[in-house]
């Protein structure tokens, strides 16, 4: 979040206390609507391209009435960490969706943001530890709410926040970067044939098994080349061209660092700039973090088809995705029950990665129609055609 | 400078130079033929990244190019404007659709340049779709006796009231792979004492006071009569070039057909194997890569990563509606590219007066346009024509005709 951190006052900690509960609008979200070009480019990042999200044919024809927003599209409609913290490293630690409705083709969406939580944790480090909440709520043109989602991060005093490096040097110190052999990615290629969504046929609550795994997908071997096409779908809290950069730099001149060439470039170049990563104490660029939650979100919606219903995600990071690493995203149901007349399952998420190292876990709720009672899951209630025409 | 290969790219020659198999593709009869097939065939233009314009999709492009004018971004100050809504930058047409429209798969391609003929803004809320055809082949005698052809294709941009808002020429170098490797060797010499610049605190503050002191002359008119021939168009900047700003224009221009992740690169390299390099970790990556990666920048004898050269006529467009703010209009915009803008470079468009005319009524400015950098190349040359209002006849320019008011309901 800053690039250069001090110790956190009092004053600091009063002040960002102050704002909990204040609800202000987001600033600068990277996506203020759906259109059909931003779904794409979303959908392209995280390579998903569920008919759901991209073809309006197949959109128009599915019980939703159209295309709609992939369940973590939120995650690209501002950044939660805009409250500060002198004085104090953030780091990213998950977030938690709960989903009301869809957000369909062409709607627009406000955001508004508020810290909800900041609370100090027990440090095995030197310097102190907060963790912070926001929350964020997206509301259509309608004025219906049609998500919250939940963002955690650590923050830590700079002492801690070294401390804390030197330990991830030591997770990552005889970590090298992956290789593969045209075997390997051979193998690669064939999961990622062997892939499929469920689409239009729909999968019923009575099929679903406590203790059943969902198909596996596979992410990667990771390359700049897909970072940037989830920044080419998913924005970015501070890389700005030129001009612009520099008018952010202006405004934010603590969270840039000098690049070899001595030219400013922002602490999130650690996601594209070797040189950052290093300085991380991590042996190469790895990805945004964040991104694993929407490989979640195309797992469970390969599983559930195009009549259920993601109504809840929760993904917690638990370390970093490297170039050459290859994820794997997993789900295993735990638990099946009938909620005033919803079919819902709880689920089980996590990414692996080719070490066998969990790098996120999650848990999920999805709604699916039930078959014996005749409940045609959530699509009907929340499908286009139900609305009101906007005032 | 974009040297990113038609369709393919299948090895590389890292380092030795001795010996070397030939690579790709030669050029056939057959090859040239049926590609003098596509003269004047129109079909619809390959992968556009942007289908239309919206408030996202033009704001991410005006942060990429580094050009957040209210022209293009705020959606009140737009309707205030002579313009009555929020409207797509000049070369917004970029991401409409791939400006080559295939062919000679195998033989290399060199992007060298648009001329872009605007005929009326996209709106924002516009559906736009384009068309590319083959305009030209003209065979050529390159440096190094390769044959080459020089490639004109013609693009037309459609919205969806059935408007031609503006229509492009792009052409390319087109040349075999050997041909490709001997310039390349040809570049090492010219490149190999050019290190990456390197800036002191005292240059970077030296840059961000000339971005300081940008200015937009927005919302009060330039008239035809206050411009005189030989005056210079305020400098814009760019730069100092980082990765992160090539990947902000990605993030808006989302340039090029080839990169793509996880599921949908697997499926896109099914079908376009030799569309794929492998890189030094054994993974195929694609051959636009040399935007990002380092080491695939090294391989083509070039110090760094640089940009897209499709970006640089967007910082000429920037520069122009600076000066001529909100009442005027580029009629027509040429950019030549010549060299590589590599990372650490600072870019400095400009632009000069060169004639002043009226015609059918229109008050018409020619303006020769280049882009500079730190050491003094011109990595782009231009030129454009611009419309403005004239105040002695009471022209008030382009606007009141084009503007979104005049428009009849769908």
């Amino acid at each position: 979040v800053s690039a250069e951190a001090t110790t956190i006052s009092e004053q600091a900690l009063a002040d960002l206390r102050a704002e909990i509960g204040r609800k202000r609008p987001v600033e600068r979200a990277w996506n203020r609507g759906a259109g059909r070009d931003n779904l794409s480019h979303f959908a392209e990042g995280i390579g998903d391209l569920n008919p759901l999200w991209v073809d309006r044919d197949h959109g128009a024809a599915s019980p939703w009435g159209a295309i709609q927003a992939p369940p973590t599209f939120v995650l690209t409609m501002g950044s939660p960490f805009a409250s500060g913290l002198s004085g104090a490293q953030g780091f990213y630690g998950g977030s938690e969706l709960t989903r009301l409705l869809p957000i369909y083709l062409g709607d627009r969406i406000s955001a508004t943001v508020e810290l909800v939580e900041l609370s100090e944790r027990e440090s095995r480090h030197a310097g102190r530890m907060f963790r912070q909440v926001e929350r964020m709520e997206f509301t259509n043109q309608l004025g219906q709410l049609v998500a919250t989602a939940d963002h955690w991060a650590l923050r830590y005093e700079r002492e801690s926040a070294r401390q804390r490096a030197e330990e991830q040097q030591g997770r990552y110190q005889d970590r090298q970067l992956s290789r593969y052999t045209a075997e390997g990615i051979k193998g690669i290629d064939a999961e990622y044939a062997r892939e499929r969504g469920r689409g239009a046929e729909p999968l019923y609550w009575e099929e679903v098994r406590v203790g059943e795994y969902l198909p596996q997908i596979v992410k990667g071997p990771l390359r700049l080349t897909d970072i940037i096409c989830y920044m080419m779908g998913g924005g970015s809290s501070s890389a700005r061209g030129h001009r612009v950069s520099w008018e952010f730099r202006r405004d934010h001149p603590d969270d840039f660092t000098l690049n070899p060439q001595g030219v400013p470039d922002t602490p999130e170049a650690s996601h594209w700039e070797p040189w950052l990563a290093e300085r991380a104490s991590v042996p190469g660029i790895y990805d945004s973090g964040r991104e694993r939650l929407a490989w979640m979100g195309h797992c469970l919606t390969n599983w559930i088809g195009d009549h259920g219903w993601v109504e809840r995600l929760r993904g917690e990071l638990r370390g970093v995705n490297l170039v050459g690493d290859t994820t794997r995203v997993s789900a295993l149901v735990t638990e099946k029950r009938v909620e005033r007349g919803r079919h819902l399952v709880e689920l089980e998420v996590w990414c692996a990665n080719q070490l066998g190292e969990v790098t996120a876990k999650g848990e999920a709720r999805v709604r699916l129609p039930g078959r014996e009672a005749g409940d045609p899951g959530a699509a009907p209630e929340l499908a286009l055609a139900t609305r009101k025409p906007a005032r | 400078m974009t040297e990113t290969s038609a369709a393919e790219r299948p090895d590389r020659s890292l380092g030795d130079k001795g010996n070397r198999p030939s690579i790709g593709a030669k050029f056939t009869d057959e090859m040239i033929a049926s590609m003098r097939d596509r003269i004047g065939r129109k079909k619809p233009a390959h992968r556009p990244w942007n289908s239309g314009a919206d408030i996202d999709t033009i704001q991410h492009f005006a942060e990429g190019v580094g050009d957040l004018n209210p022209l293009w971004v705020d959606e009140e100050y737009a309707a205030a404007s002579p313009w009555e809504r929020q409207q797509a930058p000049p070369t917004y047409l970029y991401t409409l659709g791939n400006v080559f429209g295939g062919g000679m798969g195998g033989i290399h391609a060199l992007f060298g340049g648009t001329a872009f003929h605007f005929h009326m803004p996209i709106y924002e809320g516009d559906e736009v779709s384009s068309t590319i055809e083959l305009a030209d082949l003209v065979e050529h005698q390159g440096r190094h006796s390769g044959r080459m052809f020089r490639q004109v294709e013609r693009q037309e941009y459609w919205n969806q009231h059935g408007e031609m808002v503006a229509h492009a020429e792009h052409w390319a170098m087109r040349f075999e792979r050997d041909t490709a490797r001997r310039r390349a060797d040809d570049r090492q010499g010219r490149y190999d004492a050019r290190q990456l610049s390197r800036y002191s605190a005292e240059g970077i503050k030296g840059i961000d006071a000339e971005y300081a002191r940008e200015r937009r002359r927005g919302a009060e008119p330039l008239h035809w009569e206050e411009v005189r021939v030989g005056e210079h168009v305020p400098q814009v900047l760019k730069g100092p070039l980082r990765l992160t700003d090539i990947l902000c224009y990605m993030m808006g221009g989302g340039p090029g057909p080839y990169a793509r992740a996880h599921g949908v690169n697997a499926a896109f390299r099914a079908e376009h194997p030799r569309a794929y390099i492998v890189n030094s970790r054994g993974i195929p990556d694609c051959s636009e890569a040399v935007h990002w990666e380092p080491e695939l920048a090294e391989s083509i004898a070039t110090p760094g990563v640089y940009d897209f050269g499709n970006e640089r006529p967007s910082w000429m467009a920037h520069c122009l509606t600076n000066w001529i703010g909100d009442h005027g209009w580029i009629e027509y915009l040429r950019t030549e590219l010549r060299g590589v803008n590599v990372v650490g470079d600072t870019t400095r468009v400009a632009g000069l007066v060169t004639g002043k005319r009226v015609e059918q009524g229109r008050h018409l400015v020619d303006v020769e346009m280049w882009c500079a950098n730190q050491l003094g190349e011109v990595t782009a040359k231009g030129e454009a024509r611009v419309r403005l209002p004239g105040r002695e006849a009471g022209d008030p320019g382009a606007a009141p005709e084009l503007s979104f008011g005049t428009r009849e309901p769908a």
